[in-house]
């Protein structure tokens, strides 16, 4: 079972395409980080105008913590698609392909042959977004430092900075 | 050259397939197939495109359920102990397709593994050599010929040495050097490393080159089994001679007594079903008659046979 999802991640991990999820995060993420550093004050000052008439703000808001929740909220649209480029290609590439039927002529139970596919893909999206939390915390936090988190939803909420940290990964 | 080793070894059953059937919605793929393959034998499994070949070999490799009947392989039943049985066989299924964006090396790698073995560097490079693709070993399968992936193909089928080796149409869309080579290794896989080998195929003359025994199967039922040699080497044979000039070639023909024999004319081209002893004496004849022969094609009454089923 354990070599079964090994052949199946090193399938996984030996394909150019895998990478193309990586690299787009690792595009994109850093990008926003960037425009955000810029233009990220216009942005706030946007969001808080009617607010910042009534109440004082301190410290630094445009931070780590807040670049990092407005990557997930425009991301979460399409890291699914990177995700199925990697995990469709598990069955349905291989079905089409035609490698299926020579998996299938192994002495490999067709249980355990979907459940490795499974949990690789289990494994393959875990690492993805790994990845993503990854950079979008430490170099948003390398660029803009950190601070309270202000979401504006509904009403506004503050998070303190110490509490932040777990909720975004909870996020991911 | 002929394997002989069915002859010299005890005939020990390795596939044994009971009354066998699949149906599908509305159509029968196939309908009652028996046949024993013996240890030692190249088997050759004929049958024009669309007689059950495919299927019955998807069975074999429980790709596929039988709707009803039994498969023994190695004297295990295949329902049941579908691993352990698979472990011993190695398969080309239709065509065999592998990863591309692996290498040739690495393909065998992980299908080697998956088959339940620690493929070794020496092993797998082996069997690379033994499909004449060693100098290729890292490059990726995607930039392979049709020849060469179909030779791929071949090694993964070899990579856990199996005892039992089925191949679907090995040779298909093969260039006449690659059929060649495949013929070649297929003797040598039989001789050599003393495999049992099954090769489906729609082409007479190919199982012929290497089979010792086999089965013509059309329409999902066997039509003819038995040994290669006595099925193709039977007496009778059709032979259409071209002549320079067909009224004289009749009447030789005649005069020897043959005119029951004469089948047919047509342009130059006498059609007759001999014996094959006969030819020898009737190529003279007409010579000696100042009949010129131009062309003389012998066909084999199995062979003949086939060429109507397909």
């Amino acid at each position: 079972m354990f070599s079964l999802i090994r052949i199946e991640l090193y399938k996984i991990f030996s394909r150019i395409r895998t990478y193309i999820g990586f690299i787009a995060i690792g595009l994109l993420v850093p990008l926003i980080q960037v425009a955000l550093f810029i233009d990220g004050e216009t942005y706030i000052e946007f969001s808080l105008q009617n607010l910042k008439e009534a109440f004082d703000f301190q410290g630094n808001l445009l931070n780590g913590y807040l670049a990092c929740y407005i990557i997930l909220a425009t991301l979460y649209v399409h890291i699914p698609f990177l995700i199925t480029l990697v995990t469709g290609d598990l069955l349905a590439g291989e079905a089409a392909g035609g490698t299926f039927r020579v998996l299938l002529t192994r002495p490999v139970s067709r249980t355990k042959l979907l459940f490795a596919k499974f949990i690789s893909g289990l494994i393959y999206t875990a690492a993805l977004i790994f990845w993503m939390a990854l950079i979008s915390l430490l170099l948003g936090i390398a660029i803009m430092g950190t601070g309270d988190l202000i979401v504006i939803k509904n009403t506004v909420y503050i998070f303190a900075e110490d509490d932040v940290m777990w909720r975004l990964l909870a996020a991911f | 050259m002929r394997p002989i080793f069915a002859a010299i070894l005890e005939k020990q059953p390795v596939i044994e397939i009971r009354d066998l059937y699949k149906s599908y919605k509305g159509f029968d793929a196939v309908k009652g197939i028996n046949l024993t393959v013996y240890k030692g034998d190249v088997f050759g499994f004929l049958g024009p495109n669309g007689a059950g070949k495919s299927t019955t070999i998807r069975m074999m490799m429980s790709l596929i359920k039988p709707t009803s009947g039994e498969i023994r392989i190695f004297g295990k039943l295949l329902s049941e102990e579908r691993e352990s049985i698979l472990r011993k066989i190695g398969a080309i299924v239709e065509k065999p397709d592998l990863y591309g964006f692996m290498s040739a090396y690495d393909n065998l790698r992980l299908l080697g593994k998956m088959s339940g073995i620690q493929p070794t560097h020496t092993g797998i490079m082996d069997v690379l050599e033994l499909v004449g693709l060693k100098d290729r070993a890292k490059s990726k399968v995607k930039t392979f010929s049709h020849g060469m992936k179909q030779r791929v193909g071949l090694a993964q089928a070899l990579i856990h040495d199996p005892e039992l080796i089925i191949l679907d149409e090995p040779t298909t869309g093969l260039d006449p050097q690659g059929m060649v080579e495949i013929r070649d290794l297929i003797l040598k896989l039989s001789k050599e490393y003393h495999k049992t080998i099954l090769l489906s195929s729609h082409i007479l003359n190919e199982v012929e080159l290497v089979a010792n025994r086999m089965v013509i199967i059309n329409k999902g039922k066997v039509a003819i089994e038995g040994d290669v040699k006595e099925l193709l080497n039977r007496d009778e044979m059709k032979v259409t001679i071209e002549v320079s000039d067909i009224s004289k070639g009749v009447e030789v023909i005649k005069n020897r007594g043959l005119s029951s024999a004469i089948r047919d004319t047509a342009g130059n081209k006498i059609i007759l079903h001999i014996s094959q002893n006969e030819m020898a004496g009737i190529n003279r004849a007409l010579i000696e008659g100042g009949v010129d022969v131009v062309s003389v094609v012998p066909l084999r009454t199995l062979e003949e046979y086939f060429l109507n089923l397909t």
